[in-house]
Parts: C-alpha cells; sequence; structure tokens
C-alpha cells in the first residue's frame, strides 16, 4: 500500500486544486475525485484532501458531530493512521490537521492549524437552481438574487429562513460559499479564522477554500439579526459548560440532559475543573 | 452518571464488523473459478460498474460482499484508486470484435447473417426442467467471425448523422469536467453506471420522455484485442484481449446543422455481456444528442446532460444514500430550532390576527 493510499498523481491533482482554491477565496474548484475504500458520502471529499496534505510531522484529529469516540469519525480516523502511522490525537490544541463533519471545534483554533471540512453539498445555489450549469454562471456573474429571494420568502412566511445548517455566507464580499452543513452557531467562526479552512466533497467532486484571516459573512438583511441556536437556560450535564453547542439527550427515563457537543471541549472543561 | 451514549464509537465498530464477517465468512470458501465460470453475468456487471476488468479480482469482490453486487463494485472502484497508471491503450474499434453474438433488428438479413449465439433471450422462464430435445450444435469459433457494424452500409451512403469528433479523449477518473460536457465523459460515465439507474432513464425514452422507439442497428458480444504502444520499441503490442457488449440504435431522423436529412444513432457499450445496459446506454446517447429530434417536448431526463453526469454512478449514489445512517444529531437539533422558532412565529401572528379581528365589531 501506498503511502496516504492514493498514487502520487491524485495528490498531485488534488494539491494543484487546493491551491487553486485558496487563490480564489470561496470558488469551487472541480477535481477528479478517487474512490476511497470508505463509501461516497461518507467524507471521501474532506479524506481526499487530508490524505494529499499530510506528512509525518503531522498530528491528526477527526471529529464527526462534534465527537471524536463517534463511530464514523473513529473509522476515518483508523484509516489514514493505517495507511500513514502519523499521531492522532483528540486534543483539539495539539491537532495540526482537524478533519470534521459538521462542527467546528469550541475553541478557536490557531494558525498552522488546517481545518478539514466533509462537504455533502458543495454548491449554495444547489438549493435554488439544481442546474450544475446554470449555478456556475450565476457564481461567475455573482448573481445571488435566487438566494436573496429565498430569504425573503421565508423571512416574510417563518420570521427567518428556514435554512438550519450549511447556512450561505458571502466569502470575501466576492462568492456565496456553502460552509458544510455545520450549525448557524459555528457559522461566524468561520470569519477572520487564523487557521487554515478547506473544504472537500468527494462524491460531487469539488474543492474550496478559505484561507486564514479571510472575510466571511453569513448571507442576510440589513435590518435583521443572524439568529444561531440558543441554549440558554441550559448547561452541560457533565462539566457545567454554559457557553457550548449543546447535545440534547434523553435518558431511559425520559428525562432530557443536556452535554457539550464537542466532547474534547467538554473533557479539557473537567480536566481543568479537578486541577 | 446520566446516560451518555456518544462515545465508544471504536469497540461497536468492531463487534459490528465481527457480526457482518459471519454472514460473508460462507462466501469466502467459495473458489474463485466457480463464480467466473458459474455466475460470468455477476462477474461481468461487477466488472462494468467497477470500471476495472478482472474477473479474479471481481470473483474475490463477490465473495467479500456475499453477493451484493453494487457492494463488490465498490470494492473494485476503490482498488483501482490505489493503481498507478501505466498508460493508455490504443482506441478499440468494435468493428473488430471477434464476435459470439451479433443481432440486428433493423434489417430482416445482414451479412454474416444473425447470429444468436448464447441468449436467454427465448428461454421460456421456468423454474421447473421441462424434457429437453437433443439438438445438432454447429461447430462454431469465433475466431474469424469478424463483421462491421450492420450500419455500416447506411454510413458508407452518407445517411447518418455524425457529432464532431473529439481532439483528445476524456478520462474522467483522472479529470472530471463540467459542463459542457465532452461526448467521451458522458459515454465513460454511462458505461461505468449502475445497471438499474442507466436502465431506468433509458427506459424513461421509451415511454415518451425522448425517441420512444428506437430500433437495433447492431447489438454484439465478442472478444477484442487490447493494444498498447510498447514504450520502447515504439511498435503495437497486444497485451491482451477482453470480452465486451457493443450497440448502435438508430432513432428517428431530422436535418443537421447544414439542413441535411439523417438518421440519428446511439452508441452503447459495456465490458462483459452486458446487453441490458449496453442498450439502455445507447438510447440515452441518442436522446442527449438529438434532443429536438425528439418527440414531445416535456422535460427529458435522458437528454438533460447534468441529470446523465451526476445521478447514475452506482458507487456515488449508494454512497450517498447510505450516509443517512450516519449520526446526524447536530444536523436535526438546528433542524428542530428551527422548526420551533418558525412555529412560534406563525403562532403569534395567528394569535394576533384573531385579536385584532375579534376587536372589530361587525
Amino acid at each position: 500500500m501506498r503511502y496516504a493510499f492514493l498514487d502520487e498523481e491524485a495528490k498531485k491533482e488534488i494539491r494543484r486544486s487546493i491551491l487553486k482554491a485558496i487563490a480564489i477565496p470561496g470558488y469551487i474548484v472541480g477535481f477528479a475525485s478517487r474512490e476511497l475504500p470508505v463509501a461516497r458520502g461518507w467524507g471521501t471529499g474532506g479524506l481526499q484532501v487530508t490524505l494529499a496534505m499530510i506528512n509525518e510531522e503531522d498530528t491528526l484529529k477527526v471529529i464527526d458531530q462534534g465527537c471524536d469516540g463517534s463511530v464514523n469519525a473513529v473509522n476515518i480516523r483508523n484509516f489514514i493512521k493505517s495507511v500513514t502511522d502519523v499521531k492522532t490525537t483528540t486534543n483539539t490544541k495539539e491537532a495540526t490537521i482537524i478533519q470534521t463533519r459538521h462542527r467546528v471545534p469550541e475553541i478557536e483554533l490557531q494558525e498552522k492549524q488546517t481545518l478539514v471540512y466533509q462537504v455533502p453539498m458543495p454548491d449554495v445555489l444547489e438549493t435554488v437552481e439544481p442546474s450544475i450549469a446554470k449555478a456556475k454562471l450565476l457564481h461567475a456573474n455573482a448573481d445571488y438574487s435566487k438566494l436573496w429571494v429565498l430569504l425573503y420568502e421565508d423571512t416574510s412566511m417563518f420570521g427567518d429562513s428556514r435554512i438550519s445548517n450549511r447556512y450561505p455566507v458571502m466569502v470575501n464580499d466576492r462568492y456565496a460559499m456553502d460552509p458544510s452543513p455545520i450549525p448557524k452557531y459555528d457559522t461566524l467562526k468561520l470569519n477572520n479564522c487564523k487557521a487554515l479552512q478547506l473544504f472537500g466533497a468527494g462524491r460531487e467532486k469539488k474543492i474550496y477554500a478559505i484561507p486564514p484571516y479571510t472575510k466571511v459573512e453569513p448571507l442576510k438583511f440589513e435590518d435583521r439579526e443572524f439568529k444561531v441556536e440558543n441554549f440558554e437556560g441550559k448547561k452541560c450535564s457533565r462539566c457545567g459548560s454554559q457557553d457550548s453547542f449543546l447535545d440534547e439527550v434523553y435518558d431511559d427515563d425520559g428525562v432530557t440532559h443536556y452535554y457539550c457537543n464537542d466532547t474534547d471541549y467538554c473533557d479539557n472543561n473537567l480536566n481543568d475543573g479537578e486541577k | 452518571m446520566a446516560y451518555y451514549a456518544i462515545k465508544g464509537g471504536e469497540e461497536a465498530i468492531k463487534n459490528s464488523l465481527d457480526l457482518y464477517g459471519d454472514i460473508t465468512a460462507k462466501g469466502e470458501d467459495l473458489e474463485d473459478n466457480s463464480l467466473i465460470e458459474g455466475l460470468t453475468f455477476s462477474i461481468d456487471r461487477v466488472m462494468s460498474e467497477g470500471s476495472l476488468y478482472s474477473k479474479k479480482l471481481a470473483a474475490r469482490a463477490i465473495k467479500r460482499s456475499a453477493g451484493d453486487l453494487l457492494n463488490a463494485s465498490f470494492f473494485l472502484r476503490a482498488h483501482r484508486s490505489s493503481c498507478q497508471r501505466i498508460g493508455t491503450s490504443k482506441t478499440i474499434d468494435v468493428n473488430n470484435m471477434r464476435l459470439s453474438r451479433r443481432i440486428s433488428s433493423a434489417f430482416k438479413d445482414i451479412e454474416g447473417g444473425q447470429l444468436l449465439g448464447p441468449s436467454n433471450d427465448y428461454e421460456i422462464k421456468l423454474l421447473v426442467d421441462l424434457k429437453k430435445e437433443d439438438v445438432n450444435i454447429e461447430e462454431y469459433s469465433n475466431k474469424d467471425c469478424v463483421i462491421k457494424s450492420a450500419l455500416t452500409p447506411l454510413r458508407d451512403d452518407n445517411l447518418i448523422k455524425t457529432l464532431p469528433k473529439e481532439e483528445t479523449v476524456w478520462d474522467i477518473t483522472r479529470n472530471y469536467p463540467s459542463a459542457p460536457y465532452p461526448r467521451s465523459a458522458v459515454l465513460q460515465v454511462m458505461s461505468r453506471a449502475e445497471t438499474g439507474s442507466l436502465l431506468c432513464v433509458g427506459y424513461t425514452t421509451m415511454r415518451g420522455y425522448g425517441d420512444i422507439h428506437p430500433t437495433i442497428g447492431d447489438l454484439r458480444i465478442g472478444e477484442l484485442d487490447i493494444e498498447f504502444i510498447h514504450p520502447f520499441t515504439k511498435k503495437d503490442v497486444k497485451v491482451g484481449s477482453i470480452e465486451a457488449t457493443a450497440v448502435e440504435c438508430v432513432g428517428t431522423f431530422n436535418q443537421n446543422e447544414e439542413g441535411e436529412t439523417k438518421l440519428t444513432t446511439g452508441f452503447g457499450f459495456s465490458f462483459g455481456k452486458n446487453e441490458t445496459k449496453a442498450i439502455s446506454m445507447s438510447m440515452i446517447d441518442l436522446s442527449l444528442y438529438n434532443t429536438h429530434y425528439s418527440v414531445g417536448g416535456e422535460h427529458i431526463i435522458a437528454a438533460d446532460f447534468d441529470m446523465i453526469m451526476h445521478h447514475l454512478d452506482g458507487i456515488e449514489s449508494f454512497g450517498m444514500t447510505n450516509h443517512f445512517k450516519l449520526p446526524h444529531y447536530v444536523t436535526f437539533q438546528t433542524d428542530y430550532q428551527i422548526f420551533k422558532s418558525a412555529q412560534k412565529y406563525s403562532n403569534d401572528k395567528k394569535e394576533e390576527e384573531s385579536k385584532n379581528n375579534t376587536g372589530v365589531k361587525k
């Protein structure tokens, strides 16, 4: 087996696509997308980005819906480890590459860290323009009127956009971009982020990027507040945190408990408490 | 401590794989050859969808998947990603096929005759065995049976519409195109497509969403030589041969760009013996490039390039469909919260309206 599974030509191609994506923040770059031993739709885009850039010096963290111990995160981490023998961690601070599905870690990321997002639907216009050819034209003309109309219709009917996650963002005042299905809670963390953010969609064969310190704003009307998920009055039953995204869990007696979704954040809070 | 069920994935995966291993273990006892020879159509389907011509690896993949053919194709695809590309073979001309079967429904008799070859077309589907009559089977060898497509006479008479020739052939496994899609890429997507998906879209063309009733001009199954230019001697070298199915269908006619009236055709090709797949492919190819020749103005799926390029791959559609089994609790939480606030918004609005209404006395 080759180092990092992919053949060298594939890695070269993916790296070129990544470089192009970084050069044009928010722009969708196509790539061939190799089949992996992991199924399409299970993180193969993020995986290819990670495999193309990882080396012996890296420390890898993989999270799925905020958790390092979740089945798919474990599976992906084990696969990458088996083909690279790279060091792995659950600690956000220690990681140089963090591959994630649907969450941005709670603690602020740093320079020289790379956050690799697994992306199911790379084109933000897909909901309003399913034809890829037409959507490409709309992007070229920065014509996002269909998104604005959708936002307007939703606001007039439901008081706010109906989009609950993968909320559209404007990158560098130019491209509307799909941030992958992260909660709105995480959307603001994309702005001026110190880390490099890469997005890989394996099934759809697309890569895009947000370079460090780039302006990223959610698409919204000037006179409307960008409302994120609200956990007011609730706290983590494990570490007591009141400032993190919480999971709602029902126990066997039907009682609701709340826990930090970012399990590493929760563990660190507990450790700090013990010190 | 309350219930906290999120971690523990590592052990769960291991146990799950162990249990699955019990299901697939029996299959591993089968001999590769008994699959290659006994389940030849399964092997062909897996090679075609896996887009890798290796009967041995296909047999292994089928065993590893306990007969789940789509899963077996997935094994082949994953394997081919780790293989270094050595080079590109010379273009194959299906006219040079050593035929084991070749029919045309467009003509009563064709050069070389209708060669039914091995086919189940006229098999009576009864699970019980009927008494078989002895038949004398002619000795047949495909060695010298090389005949051009039955459409060749029409092509020689310049009656068939041609499409512009591509300078270089696209390779979707190295570079996936964006619209407008080159025809070579479209054909590759269809040739690797999931058989059932291709059949479904092909079938739509026969029910009013396309050319409705094309005719099979030439359907052939046989052996094709693969030639490669030797890197040192620069001479053609035969590196092997493959079995394949090729179909040319004939559609309706219309005027081309130059105002000449021409017959339209479509092409289908698949590894192994895959007639249904190759026929479906040829009909979609016909629909894609002859939209305005088609009857009916409805939205024609089989003439929509985006539809064809992004929805037929079995490895992709099956992966995405199964991904819904992954945990989605964060995503669902966000859905739930936004649903709650939207519900509150519309309830408040209703309440306010009814208050206003009762305020006004009629």
